[in-house]
């Protein structure tokens, strides 16, 4: 056997995604040069929404794809932290930094807090009230007006310092794109991890995990509390891309379309929800260019996925690799 | 996590600690009584197996003792230490592991991280007899597999994981549903083989069988499980020659 298809066999089912991380890094750094040295500023900032999306997908992958609890208010941490940010850098003058260390630490109390109770129940109902505990942060923000703004949210909040201004929009792509690199990074090794093993075997068989010895209730907490600290990451950045933050942050709206880009990317896999997270953000801008149903090409789309991809684009991609290759041989 | 109440106590019957003590134990699923005062005990370093017809509570026995199956009354004591009030995933800590019924493995794992999840150091001063390479050494099929997801394994290959899962643990007491449930008579050896193995280590075992030659050739005591309790016991060959014991209880 040569040495690829033995690479090939011992890799099995996993060929696409193994040499990812470097192949991905190599890409990125490529297409952000690219971007930032040819493209306008308008599609700049769309590249950096794509990557700030798929931070935010891959942190609800955590839950939906790696532990099977299918969360339909994650906008929750990714608003809070942008509120919270926001609110301690205007309100209480605090630097950028520091407003957003407490941002994060609020994302992160806030599901610990919301998960003591989400984590009683269990798949549809996990649902129902990870989505209801996000709606009273949403009325929250909606109807305290003297401090969230209400529906015209908090404008103002000026793009961090960080040695130098990180203003412009090729400046700020690349800022973004490291703080992508490293999330990326970071949740990629923890899935690869042991941890991520026991978040599986939690996700197939709750039980069993159980008999094997792990406390599968701190397990689904951590794990949320991680996903919360990244969906705030996200969210933070979020704020800063547009110097704004509204009540559309913390919308069912955003919780759904962040788990249709897991899932039309392909959850438990990671890597899918970028690709999510960017076809999310083509459609949505480069379709509505063209048209002004652009909704009804991007619902379209989705139940094309429904019907043909399931399991989600990268799934789809792998297996037509796979049959194409079985068949040439 | 630390025992919770005391060190394992010496034996109570003779001078041969028990290494599982089930006192009185009753579980119900829903409205249906599945196990009616069950008591049975295991002596530290033998193999207990519990013999019965379907439906008769060997499973629940099995879930009970683990914890995945809360009992209503009774007790539970692990190397002379109540576990009865303990969660499930608790009970680990005691040395207990459980192969279960019907091979239940996690489809996306694959062979080497399933035994990778079960590992753990063994308690005390026992020597750690098991780790992924020892699993790898006694079945060399689930080496050659490593690095594939369990969904794509056979059978036997499950059988062979589920088990190598469990010993991984290094456990002291080992619960096997059903173990041949399924299998090719050659596996059947190696499992009669590895249970010898792991008595010259001084594990304990509790084993639920239907198949009678296998689970007579591996007993050195016998429980008859009939509608969720215990109904008679013996020395496996004084069960050999019991037709009618056979024949009312096993159906044979």
């Amino acid at each position: 056997m040569d040495p690829i298809r033995m690479a090939r066999a011992s890799g099995r089912g996993e060929g696409l995604l193994r040499p990812m991380p470097v192949a991905g890094g190599a890409i990125l750094v490529m297409v952000v040069l690219a971007v930032v040295a040819f493209l306008p500023a308008y599609q700049t900032e769309l590249v950096t929404q794509m990557l700030i999306y798929a931070i935010f997908a891959m942190s609800l992958d955590l839950l939906v794809g790696y532990t099977g609890l299918p969360s339909l208010g994650h906008s929750a941490y990714f608003g809070l932290a942008a509120y919270a940010t926001a609110l301690l850098a205007l309100k209480l003058a605090l630097p950028f930094w520091l407003a957003a260390a407490l941002g994060l630490a609020c994302a992160v109390i806030g599901a610990f807090l919301f998960n003591l109770l989400a984590l009683r129940t269990a798949r549809a109902y996990y649902l129902m009230i990870t989505l209801a505990l996000s709606q009273v942060l949403w009325s929250l923000v909606v109807s305290w007006t003297d401090v969230t703004g209400g529906d015209n949210g908090l404008p103002g909040i000026a793009r961090p310092v960080l040695g130098i201004r990180l203003d412009g929009a090729g400046v700020w792509l690349v800022f973004v794109a490291l703080v992508f690199a490293v999330s990326t990074l970071v949740m990629w090794t923890l899935v690869r991890s042991p941890f991520g093993y026991a978040l599986r075997g939690i996700r197939e068989n709750e039980e069993r995990m159980k008999a094997l010895g792990y406390n599968v209730w701190r397990y689904k907490l951590l794990v949320s509390m991680v996903a919360a600290f990244f969906a705030g990451v996200a969210g933070i950045l979020f704020l800063s891309l547009n110097s704004f933050v509204g009540p559309q942050a913390l919308s069912i709206a955003l919780s759904a379309q962040v788990l249709l880009m897991v899932l039309v990317g392909a959850a438990g896999t990671l890597f899918g929800s970028i690709f999510g997270a960017v076809a999310f953000v083509l459609l949505q801008n480069v379709v509505s260019s063209w048209t002004e149903r652009w909704l009804f090409v991007v619902g379209a789309v989705y139940v094309l996925f429904a019907l043909f991809a399931p399991a989600g684009a990268l799934v789809w991609v792998r297996e037509r690799l796979r049959s194409s290759r079985g068949r040439s041989r | 996590m630390s025992l919770a109440s005391g060190a394992p106590a010496a034996g109570i019957e003779g001078c041969v600690p028990e290494a599982l003590r089930v006192d009185d134990l009753h579980a119900y699923y829903g409205e249906s009584f599945v196990l009616q005062g069950v008591t049975l005990s295991v002596k530290a370093g033998s193999v207990g197996v519990v013999l019965g017809r379907n439906g008769v509570g060997k499973t629940t026995l099995m879930r009970s003792i683990m914890g995945l199956t809360p009992s209503r009354r009774g007790r539970v004591m692990i190397s002379g230490c109540d576990v009865s009030t303990w969660a499930a995933h608790q009970r680990w800590v005691t040395g207990l592991a459980l192969v279960p019924q019907g091979r239940r493995i996690f489809p996306s794992l694959t062979v080497r991280e399933h035994l990778e999840i079960g590992l753990r150091a063994p308690r005390g001063q026992r020597e750690a007899h098991w780790s992924v390479e020892a699993v790898f050494d006694t079945f060399p099929r689930l080496r050659e597999r490593a690095g594939n997801r369990a969904a794509t394994l056979s059978g036997g290959e499950r059988q062979m994981l589920a088990v190598g899962r469990a010993l991984c643990a290094n456990p002291d007491l080992l619960l096997m549903d059903e173990p041949t449930e399924g299998l090719s008579p050659f596996i059947v050896d190696e499992l009669t083989r590895l249970i010898a193995t792991l008595k010259e280590q001084g594990v304990s075992i509790l084993l639920v069988e239907q198949n009678l030659d296998f689970a007579l050739g591996v007993a050195d005591w016998v429980h008859v499980m009939e509608k969720g309790r215990i109904v008679h016991q013996c020395a496996p060959l004084a069960l050999l020659g019991d037709e009618a014991v056979k024949r009312r209880y096993l159906g044979l």
